[in-house]
């Protein structure tokens, strides 16, 4: 049987630290608990979860960037721990964000350098360079310096750099964080054609339409601990039989808010800052019977731009991470 | 042979890359400024210091002490500096996941850093005689040369060493400056290591350049290779020991630095 392209059983990691100057104190904190996960070859999996549930720890694992406290991690079959070397020539990996290039350095000579690193002999470099560059929309303004590029460029340049060496498997730790909803939105459909071409991705990301767009499968991550796995729609299935409330409120007072998580029916709450206003999201089991309440709760306060819906994926995932927002 | 030709062609590329990549200093305007302008303030500066201590004979010494101590500028500054701008620039999860040869990476990180000092002490030995009269026609040249090609290795060799912390701390730099200091005052730069205490003494021919700058003083009088050998040899050796031991240590902290995370930290 061939094995899972992605690995984890019963992975934890417990970060060490010290704290005060003349006392010193250690300090544990769990980033993982024991997350068990299999993804299949070819399958573009997605991890969702808040800052700090552990996302960019099991990335680092199976990057081989760091080492589990305990259980085991495989990448294509062969252990994080143990084969290191083997692994690092079959993935490749992207952090989000502005760093990891060479600024001073142009975009081609950036492919240039880490194609040398990764031992891809020069004629076939120049080749896949070439190839990516124009499939990235970078062609033509390869040889401008990095510090010039667009943010949108700079990440497709990782992109680019993490598809250098033809990987099986690629890791992508919120690629899309700070671009604009255009630049977002060419990424994922660059990552899903990939993905279409048999290249095994592991996305993390804390944008739920990233994963519902793209993602054959997903897992929520929460305190280290994975609280949901499958595709986007039997995620859905967690607010089954569920609806949501919508309204703008200007300075909702706290008390408020614990009358309205009280009302019958109820299961989150979420308040999300909007301009002056803040939008209310309640997901309850009735509705109707929450709208009809609505004016008792919040008396005295004025409502606007009141309606019922269905929930999303996002509502979802929100009822399973299970934070104000 | 092709084959030889083309690794060879690889790696100057990515020397060259990781270069321009790494050091403000690779620029026209930054490298005059950071390898010219400052090497020759330092020796004005100490130069003045010692005529103003112990008289206008003695200029040439200081000259050619801080003239030769500059191997240590770019061995020091610029090998540990590799690893803390790496880190500054979010490269270093990116190299130190890749399926690169450490000691190849390694290798071509410290070759350009010696062949850096090596120019810049050209420029150091220039400003001694323009300005402070070194007569280097009863020199021997060629052995001044080798002498600073030693201590541009070995120095290197040490920054190899401090390099390497930088994979767990974010401070590197401040080690590199502490380093260059150090061998500063123990190195026999500005007064001979015999004025130094017993201890002191000990951590002095511990270290590179000690032995390398008193060959080059040697040299530069127009001492013969057999007369310096001994000198040349220890220092070599010295040399050796701290870049392997760097090379070590960066494995051991690679390992560390993969327990603990701490590739990213900045």
């Amino acid at each position: 049987m061939e094995s899972a392209a992605i690995e984890a059983r019963a992975l934890r990691k417990t970060y060490v630290t010290t704290r005060g100057v003349l006392r010193r104190t250690r300090v544990e904190r769990i980033a993982l608990r024991g997350v068990d996960l299999a993804i299949r070859r070819g399958e573009l999996f997605g991890l969702l979860g808040p800052n700090g549930a552990g996302k960019t720890t099991m990335v680092k694992i199976f990057t081989t960037l760091l080492l589990p406290s305990s259980g085991s991690a495989a990448i294509l079959g062969l252990d994080a721990v143990k084969d290191p070397w083997a692994i690092r020539k079959r993935i490749g990996f992207v952090f989000g964000g502005e760093r990891g290039l060479y600024w001073r350095l142009s975009g081609l000579d950036n492919l240039r350098y880490f194609a040398d690193l990764y031992r891809i002999p020069p004629q076939i470099s120049r080749r896949r360079i070439a190839e990516l560059l124009d499939r990235l929309g970078l062609a033509g303004r390869e040889r401008d310096k990095v510090e010039h590029y667009s943010r949108g460029m700079k990440q497709r340049l990782h992109l680019a750099r993490g598809l250098l060496n033809d990987p099986e498997v690629l890791f992508l730790d919120e690629p899309t964080i700070g671009l604009d909803p255009v630049g977002a939105r060419e990424l994922r459909l660059i990552v899903r054609e990939l993905a279409d071409t048999g290249t095994t991705i592991f996305l993390t990301t804390h944008y739920m339409f990233e994963a519902d767009a793209i993602c054959d499968r997903i897992a929520v991550i929460k305190n280290g601990s994975i609280v949901a796995e499958g595709t986007p729609s039997s995620i859905k299935g967690v607010v089954e039989n569920q609806g949501v409330v919508e309204f703008e409120v200007v300075g909702m007072p706290a008390d408020r808010l614990v009358g309205l998580r009280g009302l019958p029916g109820v299961s989150s709450v979420v308040v999300s800052e909007h301009d002056l206003a803040q939008v209310v999201t309640v997901q309850c089991a009735r509705p109707a019977d929450v709208m009809t309440q609505l004016g008792m709760v919040l008396g005295g306060l004025t409502l606007s731009k009141v309606s019922s819906r269905e929930p999303t994926l996002e509502d979802a995932y929100v009822q399973l991470i299970g934070e104000s927002l | 042979m092709n084959r030889v030709a083309a690794e060879a062609a690889v790696f100057a590329r990515s020397t060259y890359l990781q270069y321009v990549a790494l050091f403000q200093w690779a620029t026209v305007r930054g490298y005059v400024a950071y390898k010219i302008l400052l090497p020759v303030t330092q020796i004005l500066f100490f130069v003045e210091l010692g005529v103003y201590a112990a008289g206008r004979q003695n200029a040439l010494y200081f000259a050619l002490g801080n003239a030769l101590q500059l191997t240590a500028n770019a061995g020091i500054f610029g090998v540990i500096a590799t690893v803390a701008n790496e880190r500054q620039f979010g490269t270093l999860p990116i190299l130190l996941g890749s399926p690169a040869n450490r000691l190849v990476t390694f290798l071509s990180r410290a070759i350009v850093n010696v062949i850096d000092g090596i120019a810049t002490v050209v420029v150091g030995l220039l400003v001694t005689v323009v300005l402070f009269g070194l007569d280097l026609h009863h020199g021997n040249l060629p052995l001044l040369g080798l002498c600073v090609i030693v201590m541009s290795l070995t120095t290197a060799g040490l920054g190899l060493m401090f390099g390497s912390i930088g994979l767990v701390t974010r401070d590197a730099i401040i080690i590199a400056n502490i380093v260059y200091y150090v061998l500063l005052i123990v190195c026999g730069i500005n007064f001979p290591v015999s004025r130094l205490p017993g201890a002191v003494q000990l951590i002095s021919y511990s270290l590179p350049l000690t032995r390398g700058v008193q060959a080059a003083r040697e040299a530069a009088e127009g001492a013969s290779l057999q007369q310096v050998a001994g000198l040349l040899g220890g220092e070599v050796l010295v040399g050796l020991v701290w870049a392997f031991g760097g090379y070590l240590l960066f494995r051991v902290l690679e390992s560390y630095a993969r327990r603990g995370g701490l590739q990213e930290a900045y």
